[in-house]
């Protein structure tokens, strides 16, 4: 599904240039349920931008579904985040004017989605336990609920991919639990699941574990 | 009309912060208040003058010496006004050439009439002569009045239907005239012989200390010219080469108007300059108020973008929200400055001496939407700036809430 070959991103830090991603050769197939653990600042967030197609490499190739999309415009690039690729990043990343539904649903109504998509929310709110939220603002929800709208906001679109940029940092292991099983049916139904963490409770049996160093990615 | 996703959010994110929403409506109100109100204001005085130059008629006005400044006073601001000169310079200037007709005119003041708490203007002329009242009555399908005849402007209320009281004497009254919004609605017409009876009642020597011969009497004379003749030559001629000792000075109904006008066309200017200013201001706050809340949203655009919103978009968010508030703000501020007009016209009126305030419907409407559509322009003039920021930026920036 996606590969990257040579992928290279480069980054000037005080007149020095480092290799946040070096060559990395990287590839997850649907079904895959991966997991890249590494120490901060190792380059995972950064590897993570380049396969969404949210930052630009320097050099190498990525590849989804046999397309170079590393050639593509940024509107191809946007294109594909709305559809296929759904990205999930690091921290609260809700819209604090917008009601959980509404959080989950009109980010993809505004690429072209339309109504059906609340249906589909609604379940992926009764999955999490947060039915009786869905017309709550994000300021009356704990983190490990605004976590899982986050995550049910990825997945409603039903995308080929989903890249998540450490999911359970700051949860008790209630709501990481929750979020882990979650991925785990969407990988079991055919989906392709990155993700990125410190939590070692995320490496459970059947995920694939790579580990991510000074930008270099290497199979556990 | 279903909304678009793109106006959903922009409304949402407006109601989800009100302080800050109405702090930019505020602004825009503002600006469509001031142009509103300055633009009734200078309309109003532009027409009241064009009015009163148009219902003269004249081409030539010829008023005591020095009295220039009265006439213009009374012709514009509804000023009482009482001069005279005697009547026998009307031959020699009627008989000077270009001049096709002369009519004088007797201005009296009133005492406090039983029709009207103030002094009413009453004015005295000849129907044998006069091409400007005659026409006016003739206008209104008022035949002329005759001796102990009266005709009322449209805002005089004489407390007896059909009759009006001036220096404890009756008059019958046989018209009243349209109304013009200058000081002609409180002027009361008569011919001559009604004025002479009015200057021989007792009530009038007892205030005035005589009875004149109103027949010798003229405020003014009024000229019609021959078609294509100079009337300002005219004017000259009266003015300088009928006789050393003439106490009349001519006029061009042109140059009385002139300095009222150009005080009302510099009014004018001074409106569009401050308007100017107001909107400059305006779209200055505004884009400091957009910015900044734009600077504080960069995660927010970064979260919608990761997402597959692409930046148009994000950008159409943005100006709808300016849209938005230009609307609300136009709206309201038009709408104030309206109920404004129509609440305190009057009073406006009365405070600025100016003959009447404009406050008919379509007008009223017709500013509004003008008001709108330069509120609308400010605010997406100023949403502009942000809208291409967000453009520009990269979109790791935004999702890492980098400064703009």
């Amino acid at each position: 599904m996606l590969k990257t070959k040579e992928l290279t991103k480069t980054f000037s830090r005080q007149s020095q240039t480092f290799a946040a991603v070096d060559h990395v050769d990287f590839s997850i197939n649907g079904g895959d349920f991966c997991v890249i653990t590494g120490p901060s600042g190792c380059g995972k967030s950064t590897f993570f931008h380049l396969i969404c197609g949210i930052t630009r490499g320097d050099d190498g190739e990525i590849l989804f579904d046999r397309e170079a999309i590393h050639t593509y415009s940024d509107k191809q690039l946007a294109q594909l985040r709305a559809t296929k690729i759904s990205y999930i990043m690091q921290g609260d990343s809700l819209l604090p004017n917008f009601t959980v539904l509404e959080n989950i649903c009109l980010p993809h109504q505004l690429s072209g989605f339309g109504d059906e998509l609340e249906e589909k929310a609604m379940e992926l709110l009764r999955e999490f336990g947060l039915e009786n939220m869905a017309h709550e603002y994000p300021s009356n929800l704990s983190g490990g609920e605004r976590r899982r709208v986050a995550i049910a906001r990825a997945f409603v679109h039903e995308p080929k991919l989903v890249v998540a940029d450490e999911p359970t940092s700051d949860l008790d292991e209630e709501n990481t639990a929750i979020i882990l099983d979650h991925f785990q049916r969407q990988a079991k139904s055919g989906k392709a699941i990155l993700v990125s963490t410190h939590d070692m409770s995320c490496l459970r049996p059947g995920v694939i574990h790579y580990v991510m160093r000074k930008g270099v990615i290497r199979k556990a | 009309m279903k909304k678009t996703v793109v106006q959903t959010m922009a409304l949402k994110n407006l109601q989800r912060r009100p302080v800050r929403s109405w702090c930019m409506i505020f602004f825009v109100f503002m600006l469509a208040a001031s142009l509103f109100l300055s633009t009734v204001l200078v309309d109003s005085m532009k027409d009241g003058l064009e009015k009163t130059a148009n219902r003269m008629g004249a081409d030539i006005i010829v008023v005591p010496k020095e009295y220039e400044r009265d006439m213009a006073d009374s012709l514009f601001l509804g000023e009482m006004c009482s001069f005279t000169f005697d009547r026998s310079w009307i031959e020699p200037i009627s008989s000077l050439e270009g001049v096709k007709a002369a009519s004088p005119q007797l201005y009296m003041e009133s005492l406090a009439a039983s029709c009207c708490s103030s002094e009413t203007q009453l004015i005295a002329f000849d129907p044998e002569t006069d091409f400007i009242v005659s026409s006016w009555l003739s206008d209104n399908g008022i035949s002329t009045p005759k001796r102990g005849e009266m005709i009322i402007g449209n805002l005089i209320r004489p407390e007896v239907a059909g009759e009006i009281r001036f220096f404890d004497q009756t008059y019958k009254v046989v018209g009243q005239l349209e109304k013009t919004g200058t000081n002609y609605d409180v002027c009361v017409f008569m011919t001559y012989e009604t004025a002479q009876d009015i200057m021989s009642s007792p009530r009038w020597l007892e205030t005035f200390g005589s009875n004149p011969d109103a027949s010798r009497l003229v405020s003014s004379l009024m000229i019609r010219t021959e078609a294509g003749a100079d009337f300002k030559t005219i004017a000259r001629t009266i003015n300088y080469s009928l006789a050393d000792d003439c106490p009349v000075a001519a006029y061009t109904t042109n140059g009385i108007m002139t300095d009222a006008m150009k005080t009302v066309n510099s009014m004018s200017g001074y409106s569009v300059i401050l308007l100017s200013l107001i909107s400059i201001l305006v779209i200055a706050a505004l884009v400091c108020i957009f910015t900044i809340t734009i600077n504080e949203r960069t995660r927010e655009f970064g979260v919608l973008s990761s997402l597959g919103a692409g930046s148009g978009k994000l950008s159409g968010i943005v100006l709808t929200e300016g849209m938005l508030i230009g609307l609300a703000g136009g709206l309201i501020g038009s709408l104030f400055a309206a109920a404004v007009v129509l609440i305190f016209g009057s009073t406006i009126v009365t405070l600025l001496e100016i003959p009447k305030l404009h406050s008919e419907l379509g007008y009223l409407l017709l500013l509004t939407v003008k008001c709108l559509g330069l509120s609308l322009l400010v605010s997406i003039a100023a949403s502009l700036y942000s809208a291409w920021k967000i453009n520009r930026s990269h979109l790791d920036a935004l999702i890492k809430g980098e400064e703009l």
